[in-house]
């Protein structure tokens, strides 16, 4: 076998896309890209801005209610201690003593 | 309008400026997708795929790099995922076969590709040259066919891919060396038959 030959065949299918000429694709694919854009639109492209923007505000509502459940929850807690030093049920009842 | 600018107009939702940047890149997607998958159906339902990321993704783009450089590493992608899609068909295929041999038969392979830009005395050997570009590692697939068949620089290839120059220079080196070896052992094979 001729490795002559052979290196020749090899740099001869190398150099084969030598003076290629760009291909061109269908005249209609714009179209099937903006059908299938707007088919998607109607059911679920939503822009990402929007959806991090509803995101934040679930997030804020989320975290006003742990704050307001929160102070509530102070709240109560000292109107139970009101209530306790009213009736005078606290630790220093003198009547525990007894 | 530039190119970076049609990117702002469809970020904010305008379908011309879609329509102007498909005109200005669908050649460079559109070849670059041929290369990869050999096959002109597959070839322009990925461009759509690429289409439809630019439109989706337009907002995102940060402007680090050039809009060709971001286009076409959306493409490289887009042909890489399918590539794989058909291989795992392939593979299921094949399986599908052993089990069933009357409508198992392998047909997401295409043996031949006749690129419709190459010259017409060079059609045969460049057939060959796809074929072993299709055996091609995808790394050195990316680098052989950004460089050979879209005419890229090196520093353009190294922003598309994410790498240096001097790692994709390895790559191409690389990627001419092993296709020296599947062309030599193909072309042994073919005296072997004579």
């Amino acid at each position: 076998m001729n490795e002559t030959g052979k290196n020749k065949y090899v740099e001869d299918i190398l150099n084969s896309l030598d003076g290629m000429q760009r291909a061109e694709p269908g005249a209609g694919l714009y179209d099937k890209i903006e059908g299938r854009l707007s088919g998607k639109a109607a059911t679920t492209i939503i822009p990402l801005r929007r959806v991090s923007f509803a995101a934040a505000c679930v997030l804020l509502l989320i975290a006003v209610n742990i704050i307001f459940m929160s102070m509530q929850h102070t709240k109560k807690d000292n109107s139970m201690l009101e209530v306790a030093s009213f009736y005078q049920l606290t630790n220093n009842n003198p009547l525990d003593n007894l | 309008m530039l190119p970076e600018e049609l990117l702002q107009h469809i970020a904010n939702g305008d379908p011309k400026a879609l329509r102007e940047l498909y005109e200005y890149f669908k050649t460079r997607v559109y070849n670059t997708c041929l290369s990869y998958l050999q096959d002109e159906n597959d070839a322009e339902e990925t461009v759509q795929d690429v289409f439809i990321e630019v439109f989706q993704s337009a907002d995102g783009f940060k402007g680090k790099s050039l809009v060709s450089t971001w286009i076409y590493r959306i493409s490289v992608n887009k042909c890489l995922d399918k590539l794989r899609y058909k291989n795992r068909q392939k593979r299921f295929a094949l399986v599908y076969s052993i089990f069933n041999k009357d409508t198992g038969a392998i047909q997401y392979d295409k043996l031949v590709f006749d690129h419709p830009g190459v010259k017409m005395e060079n059609r045969e050997l460049a057939a060959i040259l796809f074929n072993a570009i299709r055996q091609l590692p995808e790394n050195q697939q990316t680098a052989f066919i950004l460089k050979q068949v879209e005419g890229l620089s090196q520093k353009e290839i190294a922003d598309i891919m994410n790498m240096n120059v001097k790692a994709v220079e390895s790559l191409l080196s690389r990627g001419k060396e092993t296709l020296r070896k599947l062309l030599g052992d193909y072309y042994d094979s073919t005296q072997r038959k004579e």
